[in-house]
């Protein structure tokens, strides 16, 4: 962990990372629900989803895309081969990243609600204790799909490194972020309720309309979770085994 | 274990002695501080320990990847092109470090180089892989034995054609140019071509005798027959 602390203040991606596009998505929806309002074509419920769509969809995005930066930075420092002749395990070096990506997005999280308080009057806290519960499966499900997405640039290399900016993007329409599960056509409903995200943007409509929660969504969002993310432990276990066996860490040097 | 390579870097935007300090911890390195301090010594990087690894020159970049590979002490260290950046004076020094640490800390060292005076200087045992495959193993004198003929390179005073012919007559490969006369023979033979050139009353001011090097040997390995020693 050590090395990416020592770095972040030096390295401008880094603080890009936790300042510049949550704050630039908070902004530019956040001045859309102004428009909505003044023109009176919004209801505050559709602002508060709409802002807290944003939030939470960045938790998403950025465990997802710290965990495959984590490997990303240090391929591209071509100093994976120094990492993995260290004793430090596939294990150690992952949990590593995933402490250095939690730190990364309670902050950029930090900013975002003091922003969103500030600028638009938002409070994510209005979802009570159920804001802990979100964030937690949110996080769960960026960090497999950043398992995922890291087994894949490790056996692949180079070529399918786009995927960890990239692939996220494809489960949102389907998480249902902005809108309820509803809008979407039946056949991309199927498929958004095999996401935990889905159930969990459907949850804080849910709380911020109703102010309750239906339990079984956060258990399904839960088990659900613990699927993907043992089946990502798996993966990306598997795709480092591949890699060592075939030699593929040194075509990243 | 560690390892060290010519091609290899460390996390661009920490300085020298932070890599190492990173390196040092993960490799569970007892004192340190003390440790860091003996190879920033060892390598020549006290002046430079505080400047950020992408700011550093190859050779210099080099030399931190060296601590680095001897941070912990290691037991086994493998060390691909480790002088390849490097001005000889301080090559000079890494070899010598490599050998008293073996020395000293029973390190193993698995080096790979292309340097063959190098990997003379430095190996025990030599395996030679060509198009990926392994084609001899031996050490460095043992292989270079297996090329078996050396050339005896002689300043003729007087009885330059009787030299070549006495070289013809046992069918040895020999060349004149000027005063020299180049013959090619089998090790063992040295003796016999001298002893038959005092016979014919052949004078000659200087003699000099090249034994095949490893590289040498690297060469008819890699061209095969085509090779023919420099």
């Amino acid at each position: 962990m050590r090395r990416h602390l020592l770095i972040w203040p030096r390295n401008l991606d880094q603080i890009t990372d936790i300042f510049w596009w949550p704050v630039l998505e908070l902004l530019t929806w956040g001045l859309f629900t102004v428009y909505l309002t003044k023109n009176n074509i919004s209801s505050p419920s559709l602002v508060t989803f709409l802002l807290g769509g944003v939030m939470f969809w960045s938790v998403i995005t950025q465990s997802q895309q710290q965990t495959s930066l984590i490997f990303m930075r240090d391929a591209w420092d071509r100093n994976l081969l120094n990492i993995f002749a260290t004793p430090i395990t596939i294990w150690e070096y992952f949990l590593g990243g995933l402490l250095v990506s939690m730190i990364k997005f309670i902050i950029s999280f930090i900013i975002l609600f003091v922003l969103g308080y500030i600028l638009y009057a938002f409070n994510i806290f209005s979802l009570g204790w159920y804001f802990l519960p979100f964030m937690f499966n949110l996080s769960l499900f960026g960090w497999a799909i950043g398992l995922f997405v890291t087994g894949f640039i490790v056996r692949y290399g180079w070529r399918v490194s786009s995927f960890a900016w990239t692939i996220i993007s494809i489960f949102q329409p389907f998480s249902a972020v902005f809108y309820p599960l509803s809008t979407l056509p039946n056949w991309a409903q199927k498929i958004g309720l095999l996401f935990p995200s889905t159930y969990i943007f459907e949850g804080m409509r849910s709380v911020f309309l109703t102010e309750t929660m239906k339990a079984n969504y956060l258990i399904i969002s839960f088990g659900l979770n613990l699927v993907y993310f043992v089946l990502a432990l798996l993966f990306y276990r598997w795709m480092f085994k591949v890699a060592l066996e075939k030699g593929l860490l040194i075509k990243f040097v | 274990m560690n390892f060290s390579s010519a091609y290899n870097a460390l996390p661009s935007q920490l300085t020298a002695e932070e890599n190492l300090r990173v390196f040092g911890e993960m490799y569970n390195v007892a004192n340190l501080k003390k440790r860091i301090e003996t190879v920033l010594e060892v390598f020549e990087l006290k002046e430079i320990k505080n400047l950020a690894f992408d700011t550093l020159s190859a050779g210099q970049k080099a030399r931190v990847n060296l601590a680095k590979g001897f941070i912990n002490r290691p037991r086994l260290i493998l060390l691909d092109e480790p002088t390849a950046s490097l001005d000889p004076d301080i090559a000079d020094k890494v070899r010598k470090y490599l050998l008293s640490s073996q020395k000293k800390f029973k390190t193993s060292v698995l080096f790979t180089s292309h340097n063959m005076a190098e990997v003379e200087e430095v190996c025990d045992r030599v395996v030679f892989i060509n198009h990926g495959k392994i084609v001899d193993e031996d050490t460095p004198e043992e292989l270079a034995k297996k090329i078996s003929q050396v050339k005896v390179n002689l300043m003729i005073k007087d009885g330059q054609k009787r030299t070549l012919n006495f070289a013809r007559k046992n069918n040895w490969e020999a060349v004149a140019e000027g005063k020299y006369v180049t013959i090619k023979i089998e090790e063992e033979d040295i003796a016999y071509l001298l002893a038959g050139l005092a016979e014919k009353g052949v004078a000659y001011k200087q003699i000099t005798i090249d034994k095949p090097s490893l590289e040498d040997y690297f060469l008819k390995q890699t061209r095969g027959d085509k090779y023919e020693m420099a």
